[in-house]
């Protein structure tokens, strides 16, 4: 592979390397990559329901999940195609007081898998999205979440690659097995530890 | 059918996949204050039609790489491959092509790809192309192949109607200017979308729309071949007012560029 | 000016180049029926999403998506699952000599 003379590419910081996790380059910008058309569901249609087996453990309209406890997480963020961007601030309701909501004390399955509006899936292990680690968000940067980054609600896990952040979540569905979601079906890391480089199956 | 891994194709002799190659620029020519043309020597180059487009791939000092499309803007019959970029506000490799190259400067390159947005003379007509911004550059390779192409280029009827938005931002105006003007030369038609044009101005001062296509265009019952090039939202437009207007869908091919930009 | 730049959606024709590292014929132009909603078109007209991570060709009619390519660096994974036909074009002039491919899956 030879290199092209002058070519630096999009302005990329020196990175940290104790904050920035190998192969990444931080960003000013927040690019948008998305498997599939912006979807725009009305608030007064939208709805979150956690889902074990058939049947839903626990349903919110907008309203209602407005009304749930709200945590302010600063945090950083890593994409897949190599970018981070530090210190986003993001607000929602954690996953923890979600399951409280429904009044389940504890997760009924150890996997979830989070399916959106477009058809995007993700899998997730529950113990990756508790004790705050995991956010229903829908608020960035003091604003509402855009629709091309999500909006109305997203899931937020910063500690993994930000393919699992699922834009447009609409319903968290528990599994008892891990099974891999639209892009860990495609080769994709199953689970996505930026930290260890798993970005692809068998990293 | 469970997904399929395959694993990356073993190099072969008559592989059809395709490689990467070295491009190295010749030249360098200023088609306007925001696009460029390359000029690129590619060897062993198997050849293209008009319309198909190379994968261009830069690597920088610590090895990110960055790929992008381009479509090819000289015919086939040209010994060298050109391709005309227009430089966007936030790209990062359109400022790298635009700004930067310079003759002797290498970078790979992959291609020819497309079959489905491809013309030749042998295809028939008549054509109608139809672009904004820099879309115009794989429909110019179309018409310069026509020109190319001798007494069976000129039986072929063609119509350009080309969106830009200033005067200034029109790419290859002088050329379009001398194959338009050439016996047996393609109609041009300008529209100008931003800039109030100059006084002297015979073409049009708007966006693509239903009665400009109409004016402009070849008659549904003639059953052109058409080809939209540009912005995506100027695409959509004008294949849905084709359409609209009559044009067989199968016959209006499309290509999209990014969402912003262009005439 | 660059196909991808500053774009979440394109036509399939920008996924030309990976098209050809995936099949042995020009892909583009090859006619493929969505399973969604029976609708049969070039790739080419495809609505091309998520180059960055591989290919998602999503049906212009009903956004199904078509043919889903992941890249990773130790090969491409492919999903047809929502192509019920794929008809490829010969390299020849003559439409007669179209083949036609089932997928079963």
């Amino acid at each position: 592979m030879t290199t092209t003379r002058g070519f630096t590419g999009r302005g990329r910081a020196k990175a940290d390397e104790r904050r920035v996790p190998p192969g990444q380059y931080v960003t000013e910008d927040f690019p948008v990559l998305s498997a599939g058309p912006t979807p725009h569901t009305p608030l007064d249609r939208w709805t979150l329901t956690l889902q074990d087996g058939g049947s839903p453990v626990g349903k919110w309209t907008w309203e209602e999940f407005q009304a749930l406890p709200r945590t302010e997480l600063t945090v950083d963020i890593h994409c897949v195609t190599k970018w981070s961007k530090l210190g986003t601030v993001w607000e929602g309701v954690t996953i923890d007081d979600l399951l409280a909501a429904a009044g389940l004390e504890e997760p009924p399955a150890p996997y979830l898998m989070a399916h959106c509006d477009g058809g995007y899936t993700t899998n997730l292990p529950l113990e990756d999205l508790l004790g705050g680690k995991g956010l229903v968000a829908t608020r960035f940067d003091g604003e509402p979440l855009a629709p091309e980054h999500g909006g109305p609600a997203r899931l937020l896990v910063p500690h993994l690659y930000f393919w699992k952040s699922a834009k447009w979540v609409r319903r968290l569905r528990f599994m008892e097995h891990d099974e891999p979601g639209f892009w860990e079906s495609l080769g994709y890391h199953i689970y996505g530890d930026p930290w260890r480089e798993q970005r692809y199956d068998g990293d | 059918m469970t997904a399929i891994e395959t694993a990356p194709p073993p190099a072969r002799a008559g592989a059809r996949r395709l490689a990467w190659r070295q491009a190295e620029v010749v030249e360098r020519v200023a088609e306007t204050r925001r696009a460029t043309t390359l000029v690129l020597d590619v060897p062993d180059w198997p050849g293209h039609r008009a319309g198909q487009h190379v994968d261009i791939r830069l690597t920088a000092d610590d090895g990110y790489q960055a790929q992008r499309s381009y479509s090819i803007a000289s015919p086939p019959e040209a010994l060298r491959l050109a391709l005309t970029v227009e430089r966007l506000e936030r790209g990062e490799v359109s400022p790298w092509l635009v700004d930067e190259a310079r003759p002797g400067d290498r970078f790979e390159l992959r291609g020819p790809i497309g079959g489905y947005f491809a013309w030749s003379v042998a295809a028939g007509g008549p054509l109608l192309l139809v672009a904004g911004g820099s879309g115009v550059a794989p429909l110019m390779a179309m018409l310069r192949h026509r020109a190319a192409s001798g007494a069976a280029g000129r039986a072929v009827p063609a119509r350009l109607l080309l969106s830009s938005r200033s005067f200034a931002d029109i790419i290859y105006r002088e050329e379009l200017e001398r194959l338009g003007s050439a016996p047996g030369g393609p109609g041009i038609v300008h529209t100008l979308t931003r800039e109030r044009p100059p006084p002297s101005w015979r073409g049009h001062a708007r966006r693509i729309d239903a009665s400009m296509l109409a004016e402009v265009g070849f008659p549904p019952a003639a059953a052109p071949k058409v080809f939209v090039c540009g912005p995506t939202t100027m695409v959509e437009a004008v294949a849905e007012a084709l359409v609209g207007l009559g044009h067989e869908p199968g016959r209006v091919k499309t290509e999209r560029f990014g969402a912003t930009g262009g005439g | 000016m660059s196909r991808e730049e500053m774009c979440s959606m394109l036509d399939g024709n920008a996924a030309g180049g990976l098209l050809r590292e995936v099949f042995a014929f020009e892909a583009t132009a090859a006619r493929i029926t969505c399973a969604g909603c029976a609708r049969m078109m070039p790739m080419g007209e495809l609505r091309l999403y998520a180059i960055e991570l591989g290919a998602i060709l999503r049906c212009p009619s009903c956004d199904e998506a078509v043919v889903r390519i992941g890249r990773t660096p130790r090969g491409l994974w492919l999903d047809l699952r929502r192509a019920a036909t794929i008809v490829t074009v010969s390299a020849g002039i003559r439409p007669e000599s179209e083949v036609c491919i089932r997928d079963h899956g």
